[in-house]
C-alpha cells in the first residue's frame, strides 16, 4: 500500500485532530467516538430514532420505564402516584444536546469514506488495490490467509471497541483529552496489546 | 437536515485528515506498532495536549467523568489493540482506507460489523451494558 502522499508533522496531524474534535463538540454537543456509530448505524434505523427521540422526551421516557417495570414486576400502575414534574425538574446541569438519530450516524460514517477518497484523489494515491499488504503476504505466506487475519482483526477491533467504551477515538482521543483514568487505561493498554501483537506476527524475519 | 451535512462535512475532514497524517495507511500503522516511527503517537499526544484546555473548559460543573476501570476496559481494550494490530485499522480508519482505494479493508469493515454485531447480541444476552466511559 505504497500511497505517495506526503504525510503531515506530528504537530499539524494534532491541530487538525484538534480542529475536527471542537467542530464535532460544536455541532453535536457530544465527545466524538466513531466505534459508536457503527453500533448506532447498526442498529437500525427505526430503534436508533425511537430510542433517541425517547431519550429527548423526559415524559416519554419516564411512561417506558413504567411500563417496562410493570411488565417486569407485575405491578399495577394505576396503584403508584402520579409523578410531580413541578417538585421534581430536571437538574439544572443537564446539558441540551440536540438529538442524533441514525442519518447523523451514516452521514459520519460515509463522510469518512469519502474524505479518504478525496485525500488520496488529491495526492494522486488513489489507485484500486486489490490484494493486502505485501507484509501480511511475507508474512504469512498466503492471500488467503491475509484475508482471514484481516477479517478476523476486524472482527477483534470491532467487539474490542464496543465493550471497552470506545476505541482510539473515543478513549485515545476524546476520554485522555478529559483526562479520564478509564480512558488511559484502555490506551494503554490496547497500544501495549498491539505492539505485543505486531511483534509476534510482522517482527519477526520471513 | 442541516446537521447531517454538517456532520457529513465533519466525517470528511475527519477522513481527509486521518488519511494525510497516516493513520489510514497499513504500512505506518505497522511501523507504529513495531516501534519504527514516533509520529503517530506523538500526533496523538500533541492533540490530546490541545484538547485538554477545551474540554476543560467546556466542562459541565456536575459533570461526570468516568475513572471506573473494569473487565470490560481491560478485556476490551486488548482485543481492540489485538484487532487493530493485525487489521491495522480500526473503526474509523476502515473506511479511508477503502475510500483510499485499499480494497482489503473491505474484510477488515466485514469483520468489524460481524464484531459489533457480536457484542449486541452479547449484550442482550450474556453482559448487560454499563455505563460507557466516554461518548454518550
Amino acid at each position: 500500500m505504497n500511497d505517495s502522499v506526503q504525510y503531515w508533522p506530528a504537530w499539524a496531524g494534532a491541530v487538525g485532530l484538534a480542529a475536527l474534535s471542537i467542530s464535532y463538540y460544536a455541532i453535536t454537543k457530544r465527545y466524538l467516538g466513531l466505534s459508536k456509530s457503527f453500533d448506532r448505524v447498526l442498529r437500525g434505523q427505526r430503534a436508533e430514532d425511537s430510542a433517541a427521540r425517547l431519550l429527548a422526551n423526559q415524559a416519554e421516557l419516564d411512561a417506558a420505564l413504567l411500563r417496562a417495570t410493570q411488565e417486569e414486576f407485575g405491578l399495577d400502575i394505576s396503584s403508584l402516584p402520579a409523578p410531580n414534574v413541578e417538585a421534581d425538574p430536571p437538574p439544572p446541569h443537564t446539558p441540551q444536546r440536540p438529538l442524533l438519530t441514525w442519518s447523523h450516524h451514516v452521514a459520519i460514517l460515509v463522510g469518512l469514506l469519502l474524505g479518504g477518497v478525496l485525500s488520496a484523489g488529491i495526492s494522486g494515491g488513489g489507485q484500486l488495490r486489490f490484494v493486502p499488504d505485501p507484509a501480511y503476504v511475507r508474512q504469512l505466506g498466503g492471500s488467503g490467509i491475509s484475508w482471514a487475519l484481516l477479517f478476523l482483526g476486524g472482527v477483534l477491533a470491532g467487539f474490542g471497541a464496543r465493550l471497552a467504551g470506545g476505541c482510539s477515538s473515543g478513549h485515545g482521543l476524546t476520554g485522555c483529552s478529559r483526562l479520564s483514568r478509564t480512558s488511559f487505561a484502555a490506551t494503554a493498554l490496547f497500544f501495549g496489546a498491539g505492539i505485543l501483537t505486531s511483534q509476534l506476527v510482522f517482527g519477526r524475519s520471513p | 437536515m442541516n446537521r447531517v451535512i454538517a456532520l457529513c462535512l465533519f466525517g470528511i475532514g475527519f477522513g481527509f485528515i486521518l488519511h494525510r497524517i497516516g493513520f489510514g495507511n497499513v504500512q505506518e500503522v505497522q511501523r507504529m506498532f513495531l516501534l519504527q516511527t514516533a509520529r503517530l503517537p506523538l500526533t496523538l499526544c500533541l492533540a490530546i495536549g490541545l484538547l485538554i484546555p477545551f474540554y476543560r473548559f467546556i466542562r459541565e460543573k456536575r459533570e461526570q467523568i468516568s475513572h471506573r476501570i473494569t473487565w470490560r476496559t481491560v478485556v476490551g481494550a486488548l482485543l481492540f489493540g489485538t484487532g487493530w494490530a493485525l487489521s491495522a485499522a480500526c473503526p474509523g480508519t476502515v473506511l479511508v482506507q477503502i475510500g483510499a482505494g485499499y480494497i482489503p479493508g473491505c474484510a477488515v469493515l466485514l469483520g468489524i460489523i460481524c464484531g459489533v454485531l457480536l457484542h449486541q447480541q452479547a449484550q442482550r444476552h450474556w453482559i448487560p451494558d454499563e455505563t460507557a466511559s466516554c461518548g454518550d
